[in-house]
Parts: C-alpha cells; sequence; structure tokens
C-alpha cells in the first residue's frame, strides 16, 4: 500500500482511513479470500485443504493465472482487452517444446525464441487495435482463433500430432529449465515468478510515471492526448507485456506436464480477466490493481481445488465461479461508486 | 496597462463557406492584465481564441506574439510559447488523484534507471502549495479529482498552467457553470495568476463575473468587434447593454459606432 495514502489516512482520522481502506480496488479481492480460505479451512480441512500438498496445488494453479492476470490488469486499466491470451499459451509452449525436443536447442534460447514469438504477438494485437480502432475485444477474439488454429496446424505439419512431450525429460540437465521447473522450499517456482511479475506490474502501475500514462490512457483518452501521452503506444507496450507473460505461463507449464500441448490453457483469457475483475479492474478502463488481481488470482486457485473436498458434485463448480465474479463484481461497482462521490455539502 | 502586448490578434477574419465566424477583430493582453471576452452564443467568442492558442488559423489578419507576427501550425506551437488554453471539459482524468492530473503528461521523476519513477512526495507537495485557497484540506490532493467541486477542478487546472510556466491563459467560460461562491474562488485564481505577471484571456458571457476581475473589455457581436474599452471607460451596466448589442450605447461611450 502506498506510503502517501498512509499519510493520508493518518491526516484525516478514522472515519476516513476505513473509507480509504474500503474503497481501494483490492479490498474485495482480498477479502473474497480469507473469506473463501477460512470457509474451505473449516468445512475441507480435515479432507485435506490445509496440507501443503495441496496448498501448493492452488499456488500453481493460481500463479499461471496470476502471472497472465497481473500484465493484462494494465491492459484493462489502458482501456483495453486481450482475448488472445490462451492461445499465446499454447503458441509458446509448441514453440518451446518444439525447438528443444526436435530441433535440439538448449533451453535459453528455446525460451527466449518463445518471448519473441510472443512478442510479434502482442505488436500485432496492439497494432491492429489502435490502427483500426475496432474494440479490442473483437480484435483479440480474431486474433484468439487465429493463433490457435495456426498452432494446431503448424504442429500437425511438423509432427503430424497435437502434443510434445518429454520435455523435462530432454532438458533437466540444462540448468536454465530450473527457472520453470523447480522448487523453493515446500513451494513451486512459479510462485516466485507470480509474486514478482505482480509486484513489478504494481510498481509500474502505482510508482512509474509510464504508470500515469496507463491510468490516463484508459481513464480519459482525450485529455492523455490533449497532454501529449502517447497512448497508442502505451497501449501496444502493454500488448506486448502481456504476451510476453503468456510465455511465461507456456514455459512454466511445459515443465509442469513434461508436455507442450496446442490445445493447452483453452479458455485461460476468461480465468486472467476474472482474476483482473475481481481484484478491482474496471473493464471500461481507468482503474484496477495488480494486487488486487493477484488476490483475485489466489481465490480462483483456491476455489477450483477447494471446491473438490466439498460434497457438492464438481460439475457444480462453475456456477460456484460464476456466482462469486458476480458479488465480486456487484461490490467492487458499489465501492467505486463510494470512492468517486463528491463529498456531500462543502465545496 | 503600459506594458507590451505579449499576444495579439490584429484584424483577423474567419470565413466558413460565406458566413464569416469573424470580421476584423482585433485583440491583445499584456503581462498582468485581464482581458474579458464578453459575448452572446455565437458571436465568435471560441473562434476568436481559437486562432489564438492554434487549432484554427485566421482566413485573414495576423497573430503576433511579442511583437512578432506567427502563423501556428497547431495547439503545440502555442503552448510552446506559453499560451495555455483551459478548455470546459478541463481534460481532466476523473478517477485519478488531483496531484496526478496536476502532473498529467508532464511527470516530475527521481531516481535512476531502471528505478526512475514518479516523484510522489514533490508531486503531492506541489499540488498542495498550488491548491492552497481552495477551501481544500490537504488530504484532498490524494482524492480522485472528480470528487472536487466544480470550482476546485477548474481552480485546479487554472494553477496547473500557471504552474507549468503560461505567459497567457485563455480560460473557456470558467465560470458559466458554478455558483456565486465556486465563481470567486476561480476569479480569485485568475487574479493569483494576474498578479504573477500572466497575461488572462477570459472568456464569458456573464458580465457580473467579468466586470470585477477585467481589466479590459472587447465585445464581440454577430463576429465583429463592438470595441475594446478600459474598465475606467464603461459602467457593468453599459457592458450588459453592448453584449446584448444595443449598439446606441457606443454613441454614449463617445465611441465610433463603426459596425
Amino acid at each position: 500500500m502506498p506510503a502517501a495514502d498512509a499519510s493520508a489516512r493518518r491526516a484525516r482520522g478514522n472515519g476516513f482511513a476505513l473509507r480509504a481502506l474500503f474503497t481501494r480496488p483490492e479490498f474485495t479481492a482480498i477479502v473474497g479470500t480469507v473469506v473463501v480460505f477460512a470457509f474451505f479451512a473449516i468445512f475441507t480441512g480435515d479432507a485435506g485443504f490445509l496440507s501443503l500438498v495441496m496448498t501448493r496445488n492452488y499456488l500453481e494453479v493460481a500463479a499461471t493465472i496470476g502471472i497472465i492476470a497481473a500484465p493484462i490488469t494494465l491492459l484493462l486499466v489502458a482501456g483495453e482487452f486481450d482475448l488472445s491470451v490462451g492461445s499465446v499459451v499454447a503458441a509458446c509452449e509448441i514453440t518451446l517444446s518444439y525447438l528443444i525436443v526436435y530441433a535440439g536447442w538448449a533451453v535459453l534460447p528455446a525460451f527466449l525464441f518463445s518471448v519473441a514469438v510472443a512478442t510479434l504477438i502482442g505488436l500485432t494485437n496492439g497494432y491492429l487495435v489502435v490502427k483500426t480502432k475496432l474494440p479490442s475485444f473483437i480484435i483479440t477474439l480474431a486474433t484468439l482463433f487465429i493463433i490457435r488454429g495456426a498452432t494446431q496446424g503448424i504442429l500437425r505439419m511438423l509432427t503430424g500430432n497435437s502434443i510434445i512431450d518429454r520435455v523435462r525429460s530432454v532438458s533437466d540437465e540444462d540448468p536454465v529449465s530450473l527457472l520453470f521447473n523447480s522448487s523453493v522450499g515446500p513451494f513451486s517456482i512459479s510462485l516466485i515468478w507470480w509474486i514478482g511479475v505482480s509486484l513489478l506490474c504494481a510498481w509500474v502501475l502505482q510508482r512509474s510515471i509510464f504508470g500515469n500514462w496507463i491510468y490516463a490512457t484508459g481513464g480519459n483518452r482525450a485529455a492523455a492526448v490533449r497532454t501529449g501521452i502517447k497512448v497508442d503506444r502505451v497501449k501496444i507496450i502493454l500488448y506486448v507485456a502481456t504476451a510476453v507473460s503468456a510465455a511465461l505461463v507456456a514455459a512454466i507449464n511445459v515443465y509442469a506436464i513434461n508436455q507442450g500441448n496446442a490445445n493447452a490453457a483453452l479458455g485461460r483469457e476468461f480465468e486472467v480477466v476474472t482474476a483482473a475483475v475481481i481484484g478491482g479492474a474496471l473493464l471500461t478502463g481507468g482503474y484496477g490493481s495488480p494486487i488486487g488481481a493477484f488476490f483475485g488470482a489466489l481465490l480462483f486457485g483456491m476455489v477450483g481445488q477447494g471446491f473438490f473436498f466439498t460434497p457438492l458434485p464438481d460439475v457444480w463448480f462453475m456456477t460456484f465461479l460464476g456466482g462469486m465474479l458476480l458479488i465480486a463484481v456487484v461490490i467492487n461497482n458499489y465501492t467505486r461508486t463510494l470512492a468517486l462521490k463528491p463529498k456531500g455539502g462543502r465545496s | 496597462m503600459s506594458a507590451a502586448p505579449y499576444l495579439e490578434a490584429v484584424g483577423v477574419s474567419k470565413f466558413y463557406d460565406s458566413f464569416s465566424a469573424l470580421k476584423d477583430v482585433t485583440i491583445s493582453v499584456a503581462p498582468g492584465e485581464v482581458v474579458c471576452l464578453l459575448g452572446d452564443n455565437g458571436a465568435g467568442k471560441s473562434t476568436l481564441i481559437q486562432t489564438l492558442n492554434g487549432v484554427i488559423k485566421p482566413d485573414e489578419g495576423t497573430i503576433r506574439v511579442n511583437g512578432e507576427d506567427i502563423v501556428f501550425d497547431g495547439p503545440d506551437d502555442a503552448l510552446d510559447l506559453g499560451i495555455a488554453t483551459v478548455f470546459q471539459d478541463l481534460a481532466v482524468v476523473p478517477m485519478m488523484p488531483v496531484y496526478r492530473n496536476f502532473f498529467l503528461g508532464r511527470e516530475p521523476a527521481k531516481g535512476r534507471w531502471p528505478f526512475r519513477r514518479f516523484d510522489t512526495e514533490h508531486a503531492i507537495a506541489a499540488t498542495k502549495e498550488a491548491m492552497r485557497g481552495m477551501g481544500a484540506e490537504a488530504a484532498d490532493v490524494m482524492r480522485p479529482i472528480a470528487t472536487l467541486s466544480g470550482g476546485q477542478r477548474q481552480s485546479v487546472a487554472v494553477a496547473r498552467a500557471v504552474h507549468f510556466g503560461a505567459k497567457v491563459l485563455i480560460l473557456d467560460e470558467p465560470t458559466s457553470a458554478l455558483g456565486v461562491r465556486q465563481a470567486e474562488m476561480v476569479l480569485n485564481y485568475v487574479r493569483e495568476a494576474r498578479d504573477n505577471g500572466v497575461g488572462v484571456i477570459l472568456i464569458t458571457h456573464n458580465v457580473q463575473h467579468a466586470y470585477p476581475v477585467g481589466d479590459t473589455f472587447v465585445v464581440l457581436f454577430l463576429g465583429r468587434s463592438l470595441g475594446t474599452f478600459k474598465k475606467s471607460e464603461l459602467t457593468e451596466q453599459q457592458l450588459m447593454r453592448l453584449m446584448a448589442g444595443k449598439t446606441e450605447t457606443l454613441k454614449e461611450l463617445g465611441a465610433d459606432p463603426a459596425v
């Protein structure tokens, strides 16, 4: 939490402190995480929800969502949307796996190449959005299909298959693979990536000058342009950042299951946007928090894993998730209205 | 005003098809002077200021800055010469805190790459300083600017232009949507800017707001200037009648009713 806010709170006493806390974008996600954790701990703790294995499990699931949710939050704050991230994960999984298994590349150049592929996709997404001025929802829906199909098609041409196995087995001698495939204490290294990416995105949004431009781009584009901010460049950079985060998730996935899959991460785009929105991001731009998205992803992971310990049949998971999203959005909307309400009666 | 004018429009005209939105209008503003540009809706006020801030080019006549003829290629050219316009919609981002809006597009930096960052402390301190006398509490600079009153937002916009070195400030109807107290607050900011040597062009159709703060009055009527008057030359009532297009007032003032 920024120091400036802290000093503001001291200055205004307790009433203001409560309201300031309540109206922060990440408030709902943090409270939701605590509530959901308590719920599963109380009702399914004995069944194993509190075990270390289970904790490691849901943190891993949450990490692969959260690593993309943080930069996509910045993109949402800038007023744009990216539906293509799931396809980018698959494209990067295949790129990385093919280069390692079939082409015999070392892990580092193979990974850098997959990052380059992601960068190219991000540039394309961003360029199409700013040049056509069409809704990014439509543009990236198109690239979602294009990239997914191309990934499947190219892999079919190259190998006649839609998966590449034994990536880990081929490359676990390579020290670089430890970046994606090792443990830190009892937890997977993906947790470190997730925390690092979230903190970096939060720093960029809250502390850097670029962050001010992100807020302005989504908050009032005309004002941003008038004050000389290059809004198109801001958007393109954020599309690239989002795609690159998908490349990182691809590498983590490939090592987690020892396989690259052209059908990987189907529907991931909705999971990351869910995490970002639960975390307080506004789809119309100008508002959001990478820290909120962190807790949104954590919540997602916890619910996803914890649900299977409840007596409910697991087919009801989606319904539960949808309900949670709805509640979160309603609360977020309410707190945001509160935050923007002019102070009554005083001029 | 004894000082030489900083910004002048001399004999400017602007035509749209056969219709002349402006015809042979002259206006000038010197450092430390408040020039009120008055006129009813459709009198040509907006067209005139757009020739002064580089948004449009006049079809006839010249713009001068510091005594030299100049042709603005766009608003940036005017801004580079210290001619800042505060628009009615203010160019602020409603959900952003006041201090972030204050430095929008011109953010102060500290630290070295890659830790180069927004200098929050400086931005907050400078914004607090600029907002003094606005009836805002210190903590308000951290709040979204949408939570400020209309008068406070307008005052922030004026203070922002002055802070970034405006030599001439063009204010487009800054008080039109405001109540009495709020309008007074904005006008105090205008006075403060003037006392700091900024030339102000205040566009308004509200004589009660214009008369107390203005040094010089230019009245437009149907695209033509009814003249430039010093405050000592006319009363508030006469100014009001002029705005309504009652040209017999000009005879009363001993001016040449050339229109």
